[in-house]
């Protein structure tokens, strides 16, 4: 930065532009003008200067000539520098994070693994990786891969993989199976894809009853019957009838919150929590995760946290119930049961509860009436399928 | 006309360049770019004189610096308020 003083400082800025001066940032200051120009052009303006009777001094020098100029002498800097750019050079010859991609099946864990096992792994050294072998090793290795692909971004491995499409249940038809009966019941409906029914609507069947057999009679008229095996299919659905029974005390403990929260925090290193503050008291209350945090840089994640817990403080408060208050309970405990047994493939059609009050509790026995699928597959014995294979025939295709 | 005149009208050439005039260009009122001129003539914080081809440009406003100063381009700053050619 310059300052130019003179009467004809249009003239000094006139001759040092037609020598080909780059000034900028000029700026009127008192009697003269501060500019700031380029050491090659701060000798044609002293010149400049002088042939037009200006005066010319220089405030200050900027720039990397003027700061090498200055740093020149600080050996320990530019050692520091050398330093800096070797360790980043050093450090980004290493993979630092691995991540898998698209596998949906397949574990992550066991890919990891292999990967490893290739030498792919967090802290592997860049240049002893050979991206093509370590995929063809991954497609050998898992028959569920259709295709692999291993990036390098940086300091970051990246392992996509496409699955092949799931293969579907074969259902050998050639084994032959009965369908039995899961549970006791009253046989409401039953429709036999494949085999013959052995049961009709109404019959009571119990556990493990054949329903349909996989005996089959074929043959056409006027020619001798024959039997084959098949693998009996189709749905039974009958009324059957489950029990539960479920005990609730008159008395009980009941958490009252005492509105009173404290939030807790703690250092996080991996997994375990460095408590800093104690909280006042760690009895009694619930604690309940707000949030936990690990460092991070990028995509890098550091095993340094932070985690807030809120604790909620309560009290135990002794509480006691009526007798009709613990059978209503009960009764929608013992319906959840039973909606939860059926996991919505039946219909409960009745319940009938029967109650037994003691002093201290009331017992509950419920009785359900359910409309359920009870059909169950189940292999026949190997002796009872000892047929030819080429007498085997296949009813209802 | 003269013969430049012509041929730049009829080949539809830079005028710029083929009768060396000065080329303005304003950003605004704050910021306005001269290039082909042929020197400063006046320089102060109100008033600022270029000369051109085209006669002397004057242009005035409040606060005009020089951002830039080449022998081709010259870059005004400030609050520009007028301009004006001086015969």
């Amino acid at each position: 930065m310059i300052r130019v003083s003179g009467f004809s400082m249009e003239r000094f800025l006139n001759m040092a532009s037609y020598r080909n001066v780059y000034f900028w940032d000029v700026d009127s200051s008192g009697t003269g003008l501060r500019m700031k120009t380029s050491l090659a052009g701060l000798r044609e303006a002293e010149y400049c200067a002088a042939k037009t009777g200006c005066t010319l001094e220089v405030l200050a020098r900027g720039g990397l000539p003027a700061r090498y100029r200055r740093f020149r002498r600080r050996e320990a800097l530019w050692i520091g520098a050398v330093v800096f750019a070797a360790v980043l050079y050093l450090l980004s010859c290493f993979v630092w994070t691995l991540e898998i991609q698209g596998n949906e099946r397949l574990e992550e864990e066991s890919l990891r693994t292999a990967c490893a096992r290739m030498g792919l792994y967090p802290g592997a050294w860049k240049n002893s990786l050979d991206m093509d072998a370590m995929t063809e090793e991954l497609l050998a290795e898992f028959h569920d891969l259709s295709w692999v692909s291993i990036r390098l971004d940086g300091t970051k491995a990246t392992v996509r993989l496409a699955e092949t499409i799931e293969a579907p249940e074969i259902v050998d038809k050639e084994i032959p199976c009965d369908i039995v009966a899961a549970k006791d019941g009253v046989v409401l409906s039953i429709s036999a894809e494949r085999g013959t029914p052995l049961v009709k609507p109404g019959d009571v069947v119990t556990e493990g009853q054949v329903l349909i057999s996989s005996q089959v009679t074929g043959g056409t008229e006027g020619e001798a019957l024959y039997d084959a095996q098949t693998a009996a299919s189709g749905r039974v659905t009958a009324k059957t009838w489950m029990e539960w029974s479920q005990e609730l005390p008159l008395t009980y403990v009941e958490k009252v919150y005492t509105g009173e929260e404290e939030t807790d925090h703690a250092l996080l290193w991996k997994d375990t929590a460095i408590n800093l503050f104690q909280p006042a008291a760690e009895e009694n209350c619930d604690r309940e995760l707000i949030s936990r945090k690990y460092l991070s840089m990028g995509d890098a994640e550091f095993p340094l946290g932070w985690q807030q817990v809120r604790l909620r403080y309560y009290t135990e408060e002794e509480k006691s119930r009526t007798a009709e208050e613990a059978k209503a309970e009960l009764e929608t405990a013992l319906r959840q049961k039973a909606e939860d047994y059926l996991r919505g493939e039946g219909v409960l059609e009745d319940m009938k509860i029967r109650y037994e009050v003691y002093a201290d509790c009331v017992r509950a026995t419920a009785t359900a009436e359910m409309t359920e699928e009870i059909g169950q597959t189940r292999e026949k014995g190997v002796d009872a399928g000892n047929e030819p294979d080429g007498e085997n025939i296949t009813v209802g295709e | 006309m003269g013969l430049g005149r012509q041929a730049a009208e009829k080949l539809d050439l830079p005028r710029e360049v083929v009768l060396d005039l000065p080329l303005i260009s304003m950003t605004g009122r704050e910021e306005m770019t001269i290039e082909n001129h042929k020197g400063l003539m006046e320089y102060g914080e109100e008033k600022i004189r270029v000369a051109t081809k085209a006669g002397s440009l004057c242009v005035s406003g409040e606060g005009l610096r020089l951002k830039r100063l080449s022998s081709e381009c010259i870059v005004i700053g400030g609050q520009l308020e007028k301009l004006e050619f001086l015969r």
